[in-house]
């Protein structure tokens, strides 16, 4: 018997493939399927939450109204309250039937920023308000914010970002590996706690609405925007823009709606650009 | 973003450092087996007809840490089966490399070969979630002198096995 150790040849345990075209193929599943997977699960949860009563949605704020609560000068709370008799003259236009009850809350803070959250809070931050140059424009935000209320959006995003949060959960529970966890989670940030560019342009569509009702005009509500603008620049704009419909697009089409309501208007209508602007007690 | 961006850099560094220290280490490891072919290693226990003299114990371990990139391809093969490539050339590395240092040893001690050689792998450390942090392959045999090896045997009987 001879004994021996020939020579082994190489590539019999290793394969010679780069292994990033393996990673690219993997990736490329796997984000696949998970998105696939999220957008079904978003889309479903989207449709459900509109079901959701708002009494629920009510009882699911309290922490949220906690949160804004602060101390506030005289000066301020008159601020709150100019707010607060604004946005409900603009709810009047709504059908009472429907009419989702809004609270509007005036926080200090010197963020350039307002939103809409559940149990019908909207919240306007200092930061925003101060730079707004007319009632007309602050009308606009205002009804925004509302509209988004109106409209049941933030229980959507909140139903939406509840159910994309379990699904990863339950996918990173699922997954042996603590990486694939988290190239899960990053799919999925994206798409929680924002409202979607469908729901801004349907918020802006009926603010608008609010706005012509109110004033029987949208001269000054695309100021609004060019505030934004000037604040945010076109795109690439954080918290409450985030997901916005770019803002040069958004005071186009509002110009364009202002004209069409000036055009169907009947002659000795008020003319857009004539109209009169109101002016904010604390600008003048 | 940040999160992603610090999984791009980690993922870049895996691939690209971990990726030129597995071609080093190929390299090295073909030389070395090159250079110590004269050294033979036998997993039966019977001992070939030129052995002489006793047998000593000789083991040699490598411990190898897992890079990023590869734990994240393992991973993702994790979810849809098939061949786990990137650990397939780590341990073929951790186990030729183990296998060299045995065979050097045998080697120092004058030893022609080494019959019932034997490999273990484990491994040493987790990463997070249970992911393997990195293996350890021992290889260990009992080294015997052969009689065509000048000066064989004297030195490995005088340790006994």
């Amino acid at each position: 018997m001879s004994f021996e150790n020939p020579r082994q040849p190489e590539g019999i345990n290793v394969t010679a493939e780069n292994p990033l075209r393996e990673f690219f193929t993997l990736l490329l599943g796997f984000g696949g399927l998970v998105l696939a997977t999220l957008l079904l699960l978003t889309w479903s949860a989207q449709w459900l939450a509109q079901f959701v009563p708002f009494s629920v949605e009510q009882r699911l704020s309290g922490s949220v109204v906690s949160a804004i609560a602060q101390p506030k000068t005289a000066d301020e709370q008159a601020r709150e309250a100019y707010i607060q008799g604004l946005a409900a003259r603009l709810v009047r236009h709504l059908d009472a039937a429907e009419r989702v009850p809004v609270v509007a809350h005036y926080d200090v803070g010197a963020t350039e920023n307002a939103f809409a959250t559940l149990g019908g809070h909207v919240v306007f931050y200092r930061g925003l308000v101060d730079r707004v140059p007319h009632e007309n424009a602050l009308a606009m935000l205002v009804a925004h914010e509302i509209a988004h209320i109106q409209l049941r959006h933030p229980i959507v995003a909140n139903g939406r970002a509840l159910t994309v949060a379990l699904a990863l959960g339950a996918l990173i529970g699922l997954a042996d590996n603590a990486v694939i966890g988290s190239i899960a989670n990053w799919l999925g940030v994206s798409s929680i706690m924002t409202f979607s560019r469908a729901q801004e342009r349907a918020a802006d569509a009926l603010a608008a609405e609010l706005v012509l009702a109110e004033y029987g005009h949208l001269r000054g509500a695309s100021d609004l925007f060019e505030v934004l603008l000037d604040t945010h620049g076109d795109g690439g704009v954080v918290g409450f823009l985030s997901t916005h419909p770019g803002l040069r697009e958004r005071i186009a089409t509002l110009e364009a709606l202002a004209e069409e309501e000036w055009e169907a208007a009947p002659n000795g209508a008020i003319v857009p650009s004539d109209a009169e602007l109101t002016p904010l007690p604390w600008k003048s | 973003m940040i999160e992603l961006g610090v999984f791009v850099v980690l993922l870049g560094c895996g691939y690209f450092f971990g990726r030129a220290a597995e071609n080093r280490h190929f390299a090295s490891i073909r030389r070395r087996e090159e250079e110590l072919r004269d050294v033979l290693v036998f997993n039966g226990r019977e001992l070939p007809p030129e052995a002489v003299g006793g047998g000593m114990l000789v083991t040699g371990s490598v411990v190898i840490s897992v890079d990023y990139f590869k734990r994240v391809l393992a991973g993702l093969r994790g979810i849809f089966g098939g061949r786990i490539t990137s650990y397939e050339s780590l341990l073929e590395r951790a186990r030729r490399e183990a296998l060299l240092r045995m065979k050097d040893e045998a080697a120092r001690l004058g030893a022609g070969c080494v019959v019932n050689a034997r490999v273990e792998t484990s491994s040493i450390s987790q990463g997070r979630g249970d992911s393997i942090g990195s293996v350890e392959v021992l290889a260990f045999g009992t080294a015997v002198g052969l009689s065509s090896v000048a000066g064989a045997a004297t030195d490995a009987a005088a340790g006994g096995a």
